[in-house]
């Protein structure tokens, strides 16, 4: 499966906090444009959505630009996409 | 002690959760005003709510995403019910995408950021200075040196926050027999979680201190006693001014 549009939502995630605001209170924005983008099941999209969100909670203000590439790999990885 | 400027007025702030928005919160409690601390982080809102309470100022949390027309409505019918009236709002709540280019800036994130900062700033306003009608009120709206002056990388926001000030001098001409006073705080660089979040790095940041003619950044308790100042009757001929807080960058 290509998964390009969450793996960019993941690194603007990462690198971004404003984008990551979106996606920790604005899921239904991310959700629907992951649907336009990527055609994914209901339950898939809830499963990245819990998995997303407590990941983010985590990272810390800013994510330094060293750490992205590494950072946003180990999260698309927990979300276990094939 | 606190001088007591706004003694019986009711408040909302948008954002009110984290960084200026909170900061704002505590200089109207402080000064008496009853405080609606509005924010769609929900758990993060009402523990600031209760910490404030803790400390006998008046502020309750209501959650408001202001990107959403159904929940702006909703909020200010509620505000509407239980107060019938609204003398002061702050819409302080907004989003910074850094989405590089003009080029690079996909339509996902310019209507995620239009969404919020300018149709949000929008939607409260148009629903909430209608609570102003009767006695009159003081909304004040936010900006930033970028809807001023070009920046890299983050057109959305920019064009959001010279936006807020058309929105800003337009509403005041409508509003200014009616004693509706509505005016924009343009801020610098502000130390906060945003705007660190937002410049990427440690490195960066301190870089763009050093950028501004004072030399650091401004800090939220630098922005909220003019917010009082402006919802007050001391400012009672004030309206359809921009108020930079800078640090002089600016000036430049």
């Amino acid at each position: 499966m290509n998964n390009v549009t969450i793996q960019t939502i993941i690194q603007r995630a990462v690198a971004d906090f404003g984008f990551r605001q979106v996606v920790l209170y604005d899921f239904e924005n991310i959700n629907n444009h992951i649907q336009e983008e990527e055609k994914l099941d209901t339950e898939i999209i809830e499963a990245i959505k819990g998995i997303l969100i407590s990941e983010m909670q985590q990272l810390p203000i800013p994510v330094e630009p060293d750490q992205h590439e590494e950072i946003s790999k180990t999260i698309y990885n927990k979300l276990n996409l094939k | 002690m606190a001088n007591k400027l706004l003694e019986n007025k009711i408040a909302v702030v948008t954002g009110g959760a984290t960084g200026i928005g909170k900061e704002i919160v505590r200089e109207l409690a402080e000064n008496d005003a009853t405080v609606i601390l509005a924010d769609r982080n929900v758990p993060l809102g009402e523990k600031e709510a209760q910490e404030f309470q803790a400390k006998k100022l008046d502020v309750t949390f209501m959650q408001l995403d202001i990107s959403k027309i159904d929940e702006v409505k909703d909020f200010f019918d509620s505000i509407n019910k239980k107060y019938s009236r609204l003398d002061i709002l702050v819409n302080n709540a907004g989003i910074k995408i850094n989405a590089g280019k003009v080029t690079e800036t996909s339509e996902f994130e310019w209507n995620l950021t239009l969404g919020t900062n300018l149709t949000g700033t929008f939607l409260c306003c148009k629903y909430g200075i209608p609570l102003m009608e009767k006695d009159g009120g003081s909304v004040i709206n936010f900006s930033s040196g970028s809807g001023i002056k070009g920046s890299y990388n983050s057109v959305a926001y920019g064009v959001t926050k010279a936006g807020i000030i058309h929105l800003t001098k337009t509403a005041s001409l409508e509003f200014a027999t009616q004693n509706i006073r509505i005016n924009c705080i343009v801020p610098g660089l502000i130390d906060t979680q945003q705007s660190r979040g937002s410049t990427g790095s440690k490195e960066l940041f301190e870089k763009w201190e050093k950028g501004i003619p004072m030399k650091r950044a401004g800090r939220p308790e630098e922005i909220a006693p003019m917010v009082a100042f402006l919802c007050s009757d001391q400012a009672s001929y004030i309206t359809g001014s921009l108020f930079e807080i800078n640090g002089g960058s600016l000036a430049q």
